[in-house]
């Protein structure tokens, strides 16, 4: 399916609508104010997938993922890079930084803090993305995981493999920016519903 | 009426679990209280149906809880509460009256009404969890802080290490100097002496000063152990750089093995062989041998002279023992310590001297370049 700009801009405005709202209860749980940027969006079809990794590498991220089924099927996963992970951490619990977090592996219990901030992020988006659709999908539990980015990828179903859409958006937290991506991977189904239903909308609000 | 079904579904199994399960519907009326957490909250199933759970508990009525049940009912994803961002969604005490630290997950429930929804809230007591983490955390800091005192405190020791060793060359070097001084007017007092009492008493001065000059050269090859790290020495090396004389000749059966020694380890054999050529009368040759044992590498270092006396096989390594200067044999015992080699002395008197090192396991190679 092709895609233009004007697609491109009502998926970034869909992200950006539930990047905001998750912002709100963010800022509202750590009694800090948690701003985030205006997602950079790029799409990926299942053979353009490799461009993905030589854009952002091979990094291991900490990954949260999220299964969706229904009209609109496949992963969602937050993603934070190991520094960012550590910084996130230290920053809404309050802890006191340190430079050589990064080399230490996450308790179960930090590990279950970052899945609760990345399960915020996804339902924020996820949230928009399931009002424009107009359709109830159901979910598994987020969990958490973390992998480089072709294992991230290869987790998905192949079936909910043949889109890729990738935003980027930086979070500021008492001026430390913390690196974030959500990943949406679907199959070209539900990617065509979802276009579909943006340009509706679009055309809705035209003059 | 398929609710109610479902719900006593529910009971029949949630009871059996060890974790807080509590249904809500749309207006946040608990349809469900399961028995954990009726028996963490001291609330039975009875007394909270129909109740509101805001109500109960204000905290869930903030927008960090309620928004995000509130996108669980109207159908959104999961929401997960962890434990370090909310100690106790439903505040719990235990029996010794510690909060109870809970992790969270607010779920649809599969089995409503898509017409009144309803979610499911699964808590999870992570109590014990959590305080293991925090002990091992502290512990972990703690070790941290004590690591960086100690090197905090090695670093104040190496600079008053070096001070000290300024100050011991300094003193060293001026008293050698006086000795020397000392040793050019003796000689022109005892040529000048024609009283024999005079020249016994001359003779005293010089070897008590003589005995000064022992001490300080010591104290300068004492000061040089440990300085620099132990290193890997092949033990064919050290022995052809011994400058052995014709009549002592040195045969070794050591091919390929390495020891793991302070680099002074060369002073230990070189000493070996000075003390043979001083006090081992008539030996004719020195056979060294290695061999590997259940303790590590023993190394027999022997020669067919005199032996020592049974009653100083111990006391020759002891500071001021011998003839000599009585510091060759402590030096070398304190060279090898440092990687952990022992020596003893094995030999019978008349036969010969025998000294055996233990070289521990690790510490040796054999058939490995050095």
């Amino acid at each position: 399916m092709e895609i233009d700009a004007s697609d491109l801009d009502g998926i970034r405005e869909l992200v950006n609508i539930g990047v905001g709202k998750a912002a709100g209860i963010l800022s509202e749980m750590t009694g800090s104010t948690i701003e985030l940027t205006i997602p950079n969006i790029s799409i990926y079809s299942q053979e353009e997938s490799g461009q993905i990794i030589s854009q952002i590498g091979t990094e291991r991220y900490s990954a949260i993922s999220l299964d969706f089924k229904g009209v609109f099927s496949g992963m969602t996963y937050t993603l934070f890079p190991a520094e960012s992970a550590h910084i996130l951490i230290d920053a809404i619990t309050g802890e006191e930084l340190s430079e050589d977090r990064p080399e230490q592996p996450f308790s179960s219990i930090q590990a279950e803090t970052l899945k609760e901030v990345g399960n915020i992020l996804i339902n924020g988006v996820m949230g928009s993305i399931t009002n424009v659709l107009k359709s109830q999908l159901t979910y598994s539990l987020p969990t958490y995981s973390e992998a480089d980015m072709p294992a991230l990828i290869q987790n998905v179903r192949q079936e909910h493999r043949e889109a890729i859409l990738l935003a980027e958006t930086h979070m500021f937290i008492k001026n430390l920016d913390i690196e974030g991506k959500i990943l949406i991977i679907m199959g070209a189904q539900s990617f065509e519903t979802l276009i579909q239903r943006v340009r509706e909308i679009s055309r809705d609000e035209e003059p | 009426m398929n609710q109610q079904k479902n719900l006593s579904v529910l009971t029949e199994f949630s009871d059996a679990l060890p974790v807080g399960i509590c249904v809500i519907d749309r207006k946040h009326i608990i349809l469900f209280w399961n028995r954990t957490i009726a028996d963490w909250s001291g609330y039975s199933g009875e007394e909270m149906a129909g109740q509101n759970l805001l109500d109960l508990y204000p905290d869930l009525n903030t927008p960090s809880y309620r928004v995000r049940i509130d996108q669980v009912l109207d159908g959104g994803p999961p929401a997960v509460f962890s434990s370090q961002l909310h100690t106790s969604f439903i505040p719990c005490r235990k029996a010794d009256g510690m909060l109870r630290v809970q992790q969270t997950s607010v779920i649809r429930y599969p089995g409503s009404d898509p017409d009144h929804p309803c979610v499911m809230i699964i808590i999870e007591d992570v109590t014990e969890l959590d305080h293991e983490i925090r002990s091992v955390r502290q512990m972990k800091d703690q070790a941290l802080l004590e690591v960086q005192e100690r090197k905090k405190a090695e670093k104040a020791l190496e600079k008053l290490n070096a001070k000290l060793n300024l100050l011991s060359s300094v003193t060293r070097h001026d008293i050698l100097n006086k000795i020397m001084v000392i040793d050019g007017f003796l000689g022109f007092a005892e040529e000048m002496a024609t009283d024999p009492t005079q020249a016994e008493y001359l003779g005293h001065v010089r070897a008590a000063a003589m005995v000064i000059q022992n001490i300080l050269v010591f104290n300068r090859q004492y000061e040089q152990l440990g300085i620099e790290e132990p290193t890997w020495f092949a033990m064919d090396t050290l022995i052809e750089a011994i400058d052995t004389e014709e009549r002592l000749p040195i045969h070794s059966a050591c091919e390929g093995v390495s020891i793991y020694c302070d680099p002074m380890l060369e002073k230990v054999f070189y000493n070996l062989y000075d003390n043979a050529l001083r006090y081992a009368e008539g030996a004719t040759r020195i056979e060294i041998t290695c061999h590997p044992s259940s303790s590590g590498l023993i190394i027999i270092w022997e020669d067919d002279g005199t032996g020592v006396p049974e009653d100083d096989k111990e006391e020759i390594f002891k500071r001021g023992f011998g003839k000599n200067t009585g510091l060759g044999l402590f030096l070398v015992r304190e060279i090898l310590a440092i990687t952990g080699i022992t020596i003893t002395e094995t030999g019978e008197e008349g036969k010969g001297a025998r000294f055996e090192f233990c070289v521990p396991e690790g510490e040796y190679r054999i058939g490995n370049p050095a």
